[in-house]
């Protein structure tokens, strides 16, 4: 009898702090999801890969953030990645995406991550684009002073076949109908920009499709050009830039947005032009020469009205 | 007076920009040969299909004119024309372009051929 006392007493005793401690644990918990990352741009590495880069989220120090999460999704609503994990994303850092296709766009979109689940994500389209190095003969792609016996203009993308090449066409005066784009080192100014505009040649032919530039960006290299918006949200005009200016003396190089029109109204191909610097510090190569010439690179959009992006969200 | 005035002037400044075209714009016919060939004496020729093999295997090609000079061609971007003569070899074409003579060596900056 006094054991079966004694075994009621201590199951009333082992309930009440059972039902005691679950009283102190029953306080609901709200998640705190991480801030999103901000800022994502993307610029075009070939014709298969998209760099992309983003501003860290707010919460990347705090505890229990994981990392970022990256979604590439088609036109047609194919994942060509689904969440991809990118844990160790620092700021300044750069993700490359690959095995894209030129002249799809495609959504890229990244999500913060922390241990209560993910951000609000953020959006930016792209498209991949060639990245051209050397001219359709494999030559460095030079432009020449008007003094020079090689070309001073740029037809800027053509094809060969034959042995399976592309590039841009560097054309002399003769051929300055073809022109997209020039080098003008008349009136001791070194001058790039639409063919129509520059002085030389004036006896040849006008341009039939001179190209249209933009924006003006400071980079040495075409993979430090990110942007966040599409190009054909630009302003693009017939001109020229002079490199001899102030304004370009500090950049580590200069790259140009362009456009160049084609034989159907408003339907135009999108590029960007890299001139590099050399090494003394001057965009001229040889100066003072009969051979003078500027080196250039090139992204170019073969798909015409495909502008490598459209606006972000 | 003053009317032939204008047109004499005209005619002079057209002929002297012509004079300046045509001293640029040179044109020279000819054939596409095999360097190696003709600098052994060998008569150079090679089909298009033979030129595509020596571009590919980075083996020299010239061209030879129909008067028997023989010339190195460049592309106005300041590669050797290699591509270009192949694409024509096996066939007479014309080059137009600039024709230089420097130091005993013969080479045209091709603009076109035809």
């Amino acid at each position: 009898m006094l054991n079966k006392a004694k075994i009621l007493l201590m199951a009333f005793i082992a309930m009440s702090i059972f039902f005691t401690s679950c009283e102190d644990t029953t306080e609901e918990v709200t998640p705190v999801l991480p801030k999103p990352a901000t800022n994502l741009q993307a610029t075009s590495a070939s014709e298969t890969e998209v760099l992309i880069r983003w501003t860290e989220s707010e919460d990347q120090a705090t505890e229990g953030f994981v990392g970022y999460k990256l979604s590439v999704i088609d036109e047609t609503g194919n994942a060509i990645l689904s969440n991809q994990a990118v844990n160790d994303y620092q700021q300044g850092g750069v993700v490359t995406v690959s095995g894209l296709t030129e002249g799809q766009i495609y959504d890229f979109s990244v999500v913060a991550v922390n241990a209560d689940g993910d951000s609000e994500p953020i959006t930016i389209k792209w498209s991949p684009a060639i990245r051209l190095n050397e001219t359709v003969n494999e030559g460095e792609i030079k432009l020449y002073g008007s003094a020079s016996q090689f070309g001073s203009g740029m037809r800027i993308y053509a094809e060969d076949e034959l042995f399976d090449t592309k590039g841009p066409e560097i054309l002399t005066i003769a051929q300055k109908a073809a022109w997209h784009f020039a080098f003008d080192d008349s009136n001791d100014m070194f001058r790039f920009g639409s063919a129509d505009e520059v002085s030389i040649g004036a006896n040849a032919d006008n341009p039939e499709f001179p190209g249209q530039l933009s924006n003006v960006y400071n980079a040495a290299t075409l993979n430090d050009v990110f942007d966040s918006q599409a190009l054909n949200q630009s302003t693009f005009s017939n001109k020229l830039i002079t490199l001899s200016e102030a304004e370009y003396a500090n950049y580590d190089g200069v790259v140009l947005a362009f456009r160049v029109p084609t034989n159907e109204t408003d339907i135009y191909h999108y590029g960007k032009i890299l001139i590099k610097k050399n090494p003394e510090g001057g965009y001229v190569f040889n100066a003072g020469t009969s051979d003078q010439y500027i080196d250039c690179v090139v992204s170019y959009q073969r798909t015409a009205n495909v502008p490598y992006a459209k606006l972000g969200l | 007076m003053k009317n032939t005035k204008i047109i004499l002037s005209i005619l002079v400044i057209t002929s002297i920009l012509f004079g300046a075209y045509n001293l640029y714009a040179a044109e020279v016919s000819g054939k596409t040969v095999n360097l190696s060939e003709v600098v052994s004496g060998k008569d150079g020729n090679v089909d298009k299909a033979q030129a595509v093999e020596l571009v590919k295997a980075n083996k020299p090609l010239a061209f030879m004119s129909n008067d028997g000079k023989l010339y190195i061609v460049f592309n106005t971007d300041g590669t050797v024309a290699d591509k270009n003569l192949a694409r024509n070899a096996g066939n007479d074409f014309k080059i137009i372009g600039k024709v230089h003579n420097k130091n005993g060596f013969q080479y045209i900056i091709a603009d076109k051929f035809e």
